[in-house]
């Protein structure tokens, strides 16, 4: 009886030796991401340490006032092109996408790409850079269609070209893919998938470039469409042998998507906001953030209307916020540039850019070149994408510059 | 972990489910009878060609990773656990198991969702990139379960495991622990059990 007694400790002993070994192990697992985030990565790689790479020393090389206007790209007859992109190449090169087919959302959709070189004044032909059926063989997936893409270069030189793809459904059924080149667009890597939420990966779309941090990693801003309306930032960190992901939510309340980022100072960011409220007088909206984009203020208006469109901010070498919106509440026939000299307060109209009644001029895109010329491509009357290029010398001859 | 490692890993989650389906169908046509001894041997060979097999230039494990790019632990977990029902005994998860793990999925998944989609302020998803309290709490689940003997524990560490071999292409925690298709088979688990306890509960207060 005894004996039994005894093999039953023995044997209560063991069972419970064995699971302080497993709670043992459970701990031990977990202080692995405990000290990846606490010893190792916040010394090196923490959000919360990042600093904005400085691209405000880029200073125009002319003093002489300069502005032209020219087309990339003319779209084929019963065809459609829309949400162009621009950004610097290096070696005085601007890159520019857009995407291009029979209609929004059509399976025939496909992403082009164009160089414009500033010493010739000229685009190269435009090239097809994805289109469904590259994508579906680059990914191994099924694809329907593809649609928006944002052009961005990071710090060390390197073109990302972040685009949409659609298994089915329209816009908020859209996921996030790149391809990157590290010779200014001439060769591109296979398309990959940005994996962002926990359901079905749904939904991130992109419009407007992000900003770029000193160690080569980058904010990307992206916006959600599937159920509500929302906008949320990537922190993109690129590895050795892959892409690291961090996602933050930008806005909640509103209908606020298609952020265009500004950096102010230091850790503080500006987030302009595209506003798909209903109503009739919507204005373009604003919020702030103070750590680098991790968390943000509420939103508020700014005095731009909004007609429901696309737009784009930069700021200027002297601090002034330089936008190209559609100034008006009703619809997309009016494009101007607009500017603001106290930090998004006050805005002034500076040059209006188009103006047709009933005509569509709309989703500008502005970046500036190592030149310090500014270059903005926009969708004219949906045939066309449309370029335009100013130094700071013709800004600043402009009626409403500050002073 | 080395891409190509989670490249061969993505694949396990469209095998196990293509595999519990052709089972399913075989023991509903009563094909496994016919076939006898060899019979489950042949549907795993079937299974993991039909999966891998590009037959219209895709495989159709790459179709269901374009309907979801990232199948969680938890999916991979719980078509495992049935599949497995093919070849033991006895289950690896009594019913009563099944029933707890697809509430924890059910109600994970509502939170993260609810968060996520901005139906809720707080960002829950966030706080699955880098340790966070949320790794607090699924270490004290953890701890909890295995000292209750109750085996979800060991799914539990099979998330942390996986998540610290970084064996999926998403680095959020989350994202090891559910995934919308977990979400909608353990709801209809949940919802199963819960009408079929309302007609258990109505017919012996009608008894």
């Amino acid at each position: 009886m005894n004996k039994n007694i005894e093999i039953r400790i023995r044997e209560i002993k063991r069972q419970n030796m064995a699971r302080y070994l497993i709670i043992l192990l459970i701990i031990l697992l977990y202080l692995i991401p405990f000290y990846q985030n606490y010893l190792v990565l916040n010394k090196e790689r923490s959000w919360d340490k990042m600093k904005v790479a400085n691209h405000d020393n880029i200073l125009s090389f002319s003093d002489k006032p300069f502005y032209s206007e020219d087309f990339v790209y003319q779209a084929k007859p019963d065809t459609m092109c829309h949400v162009s992109s621009i950004c610097s190449a290096g070696n005085n090169k601007m890159a520019c996408t857009w995407y291009a087919g029979s209609r929004e959302n059509a399976e025939d959709v496909a992403i082009y790409f164009s160089i414009f070189d500033e010493e010739k004044a000229s685009w190269t032909n435009p090239i097809v850079l994805v289109d469904r059926k590259q994508c579906s063989r680059e990914l191994n997936r099924y694809i329907k269609k593809v649609g928006n893409s944002l052009i961005f270069d990071d710090k060390n030189g390197r073109l990302w070209l972040f685009y949409v793809s659609i298994v089915m459904g329209g816009w908020s059924g859209s996921t996030l893919n790149y391809k990157v080149s590290s010779d200014g667009g001439y060769t591109w890597s296979k398309s990959r998938k940005m994996i962002l939420s926990p359901f079905f990966n749904l939904t991130h779309n992109v419009k407007n470039k992000g900003i770029n941090f000193d160690d080569g990693s980058f904010l990307l801003p992206v916006y959600h469409e599937f159920i509500k309306k929302f906008s949320q930032l990537v922190w993109v960190r690129p590895g050795e042998t892959a892409v690291q992901y961090e996602i933050r939510k930008m806005s909640r309340e509103k209908k606020a998507i298609q952020p265009s980022l500004l950096h102010t100072r230091e850790k503080d960011l500006v987030a302009f906001f595209r506003n798909m409220a209903s109503g009739e007088r919507n204005y373009i909206l604003m919020a702030h953030s103070n750590d680098l984009g991790q968390t943000w203020s509420e939103l508020n208006n700014t005095p731009l209307p909004n007609p429901n469109s696309g737009f784009d901010m930069i700021k200027l070498s002297d601090g002034a916020y330089l936008g190209v919106i559609n100034n008006s509440f009703y619809d997309r026939s009016n494009l101007t540039i607009v500017i603001s000299c106290d930090k998004g307060k006050t805005w002034k109209s500076l040059k209006i850019l188009e103006n047709t009644p009933d005509k569509r001029y709309a989703y500008p895109s502005i970046s500036r070149s190592g030149q310090g010329f500014y270059h903005i491509t926009y969708t004219f009357e949906s045939k066309k994408i449309k370029h335009v290029v100013f130094n700071e010398a013709w800004i600043k001859q402009l009626n409403g510059y500050c002073n | 972990m080395d891409i190509a490692i989670r490249g061969y890993f993505e694949f396990l989650f469209p095998l196990l489910l293509v595999t519990w389906a052709i089972f399913g169908i075989a023991r509903f046509t009563k094909t496994l009878d016919l076939i006898g001894k060899i019979g489950k041997p042949v549907v795993i060979a079937f299974s993991v060609l039909i999966t891998l097999y590009p037959f219209t230039g895709l495989s159709l494990a790459e179709y269901l990773l374009s309907l979801n790019p990232n199948y969680s632990i938890g999916s991979i977990v719980f078509f495992f656990i049935i599949v497995c029902k093919e070849f033991g005994r006895k289950p690896l998860l009594s019913y009563k198991n099944l029933l707890q793990f697809s509430i924890w999925n059910v109600g994970i998944s509502l939170c993260l969702f609810a968060s996520y989609l901005g139906f809720v302020d707080f960002d829950l998803y966030a706080l699955g990139y880098g340790f966070s309290f949320w790794f607090v709490v699924t270490a004290l689940l953890t701890i909890i379960l295995t000292l209750l003997r109750n085996p979800l524990s060991f799914i539990f560490i099979l998330y942390i495991i996986s998540f610290d071999l970084k064996l999926l292409y998403s680095n959020n925690f989350f994202d090891y622990i559910t995934d919308g298709v977990l979400f909608l088979i353990s709801l209809g688990i949940v919802m199963f059990a819960v009408v079929k306890f309302l007609i258990l509960k109505y017919r012996k207060s009608y008894a």
